[in-house]
């Protein structure tokens, strides 16, 4: 019997293994590391960040399935084994949840729910001028299956909406920016900026002192994709001087946030704990099933990953 | 030469003239209370009149609401026998469905937890509910809590409605009448208010409708401050029965200095900003109904006395 190692990245793993169980009936799912029995059984693997010295040690392995929408986890394993293919999840509900997330925090900085709190907190009744939406422009980092799902959401509200991504990409009503030379006059329309960029070493740190300082006066910024994305210095600097006036963070460096990082009570910041986009069983489960099938029948998986992109 | 009293503390009569003037050029402006002349006022443009001082311009031909609700100038008991016109404005409408969108996911995605955790330099997450597991109630389906309905269900929550009338809006269960009240009440884990203030929906949130919702609910209110009895939902907030409340209307506005809510950790407090009448987006229609009522045709948004919107 084909074995699948599954090492759990969700605390119901239970039910993730029993969905995928009912699926694949004729194929044994193995928990890492307690049911790994021998390792030469193992022609699948599904998970998330495995430690070192995991994958080699499948010398039968056939395909890789990520967990997670992003692979960096598993591209910066310094022993991924080199010619088996991996697999990213595009599960859509990680868009449907990533999304939410993004239009939940552009609408707080569109209607400007933190100086409201501040005012309460005074015991003001502030009168502010509202902005209508079309006034308030929205970048998207990194323009993908999340990018796109979030991009077309938020546009649907009325919000002008651009998009950034390595190459370009047509969806209608929704401008398109490519490249390092399209980044900087992104950057100088966007009033409300969502990350959602895959980690590559293209990306690490794009969100750097000169970036924040290309946007315009008073810009917010989301970020929902990876902590390595933001120099988090310069984002603390940006939102001191004033220049930035909110961050929205659900991803850092490292996770968890360590105790002493100024980001958990910066006033500007709003911090959620890597929650930003869920992935579920009942949505995710039927993609790796039919991965799980192309593999075994040599057939090509789906949403393969290029590693020399990082995604 | 058309005549327009302003009367409203809270907006500004230069940036309403001015967008005003663009429709009816030759329309003349009076900011209460430097009237002039009464005989000379045609059209009133108000929030929360004087009681009996529409009464004193004898050629009054219309009252123009400066809000989509109308209870602030019915409350006149001297109120002029003219029709009275809203203001149902889609970049209004926009404005309400933003606020009431932000809100419900905010407690959707339990923001406050979250910000609460943050305050203890907490990694915690709290869990996760899926849209299509919670239940949004949204009471009042007209023109704004029909549109802010219609939003949130495209998100993919199951979303009831309640209205005096049955309304058919997609992706919305359209409740209506006293049985079908209570259950909007009993099955919405966050409930939007987005009422006109009637003699029906006064004090509708009281401890009694507050018990019947469900344990660890939100309330949003958009409506009007009097259809919450304030010292009940305190309560219910205290004992944790009802988990939040955002407020954006109040029974007193300007909101009391030493009003309980601005402290309350479980409320959050915004200055009636949902939805704000903007000149630049509402002036057109306020200005059409000028041109209607001096051409003697029939007036936009014009409110039935009898249901009070």
């Amino acid at each position: 019997m084909t074995v699948l190692i599954f090492k759990p990245y969700s605390k119901r793993h239970g039910e993730w293994r029993h969905s995928l169980r009912r699926a694949l009936p004729d194929i044994e799912i193995r928990l890492y590391p307690d049911e790994e029995g021998d390792p030469g059984d193992i022609e699948l693997a599904l998970l998330w960040d495995p430690p070192v010295g995991m994958l080699p040690r499948y010398k039968n392995l056939k395909a890789i399935l990520s967990g997670a929408a992003g692979v960096d986890h598993l591209l910066k394993v310094p022993d991924l084994p080199a010619h088996v293919p991996i697999a990213r999840n595009t599960d859509p509900n990680m868009a449907e949840t990533i999304s939410e997330y993004a239009l939940c925090h552009t609408l707080s900085y569109h209607r400007d729910v933190r100086l409201f709190q501040e005012a309460q907190a005074r015991g003001e009744w502030l009168v502010l001028t509202q902005k209508a939406t079309w006034e308030r422009r929205v970048g998207i980092l990194g323009f993908g299956n999340l990018g796109q799902a979030t991009g077309k959401l938020i546009a649907g509200f009325g919000f002008p909406v651009a998009g950034w991504s390595r190459t370009p990409k047509a969806v209608p009503g929704i401008e398109s920016f490519t490249g390092a030379g399209g980044l900087e006059p992104f950057l100088a329309r966007t009033d409300i900026l969502v990350c959602l960029l895959p980690r590559t070493p293209e990306t690490e740190g794009i969100l750097d002192a000169r970036a924040f300082a290309a946007m315009p006066e008073g810009a917010a910024v989301i970020n929902a994709a990876r902590g390595d994305h933001i120099v988090t210095d310069d984002l603390i600097a940006a939102l001191d001087s004033g220049h930035l006036a909110g961050a929205t963070l659900d991803v850092f460096l490292p996770e968890p946030l360590p105790k002493d990082s100024p980001l958990w009570t910066h006033p500007k910041v709003v911090m959620t704990p890597h929650v930003a986009g869920i992935s579920a069983e009942h949505t995710s489960v039927p993609l790796f099933v039919d991965n799980i099938r192309r593999a075994l029948a040599d057939q090509p998986m789906l949403h393969l990953v290029d590693r020399e992109l990082g995604y | 030469m058309p005549t327009l009293l302003f009367k409203s503390t809270f907006d500004d009569p230069k940036a309403w003239l001015e967008r005003l003037r663009e429709f009816v050029p030759d329309l003349k402006l009076r900011v209460w209370p430097d009237v002039g002349n009464v005989e000379e006022i045609d059209y009133a443009l108000a929030w929360k009149p004087e009681p009996g001082d529409l009464a004193r311009y004898p050629n009054l031909k219309v009252i123009l609401s400066l809000a989509a609700g109308v209870d602030h100038i019915f409350a006149d008991p001297d109120l002029p026998d003219v029709p009275v016109c809203r203001i149902v404005d889609r970049d209004l409408i926009a404005q309400l469905s933003e606020y009431i969108l932000y809100f419900t996911l905010r407690y959707h995605r339990k923001i406050p937890l979250y910000e609460a955790s943050a305050r203890e330099h907490r990694w915690a997450k709290h869990g996760r509910c899926e849209a299509a597991l919670r239940t949004i109630g949204v009471l009042g389906i007209g023109a704004i809590g029909g549109d802010a309905a219609a939003k949130i269900a495209a998100l993919g929550f199951p979303v009831l409605g309640w209205s005096r009338t049955p309304k058919s809006i997609p992706g919305v269960e359209s409740l209506c009448g006293e049985d079908e009240l209570r259950r909007i009440v009993a099955e919405s884990a966050i409930l939007v208010c987005a009422l006109p203030l009637t003699p029906q929906t006064e004090n509708l949130f009281d401890a009694e409708t507050l018990a019947r919702m469900p344990e660890g609910s939100y309330l949003i209110n958009v409506g009007r401050g009097r259809q919450v009895v304030d010292a009940a939902l305190i309560a219910a907030l205290d004992s944790g029965h009802i988990a939040g409340a955002a407020l954006d209307v109040f029974r007193d506005e300007p909101l009391h200095a030493d009003h309980p809510y601005w402290a309350h950790s479980k409320v959050e407090v915004t200055p009636h900003i949902a939805g704000d009448p903007n000149p630049r987006t509402a002036a057109s229609q306020v200005a059409e109904n000028i041109i209607r009522a001096r051409d003697g045709r029939q007036l936009l948004n014009i409110v039935d006395p009898g249901t009070g919107y």
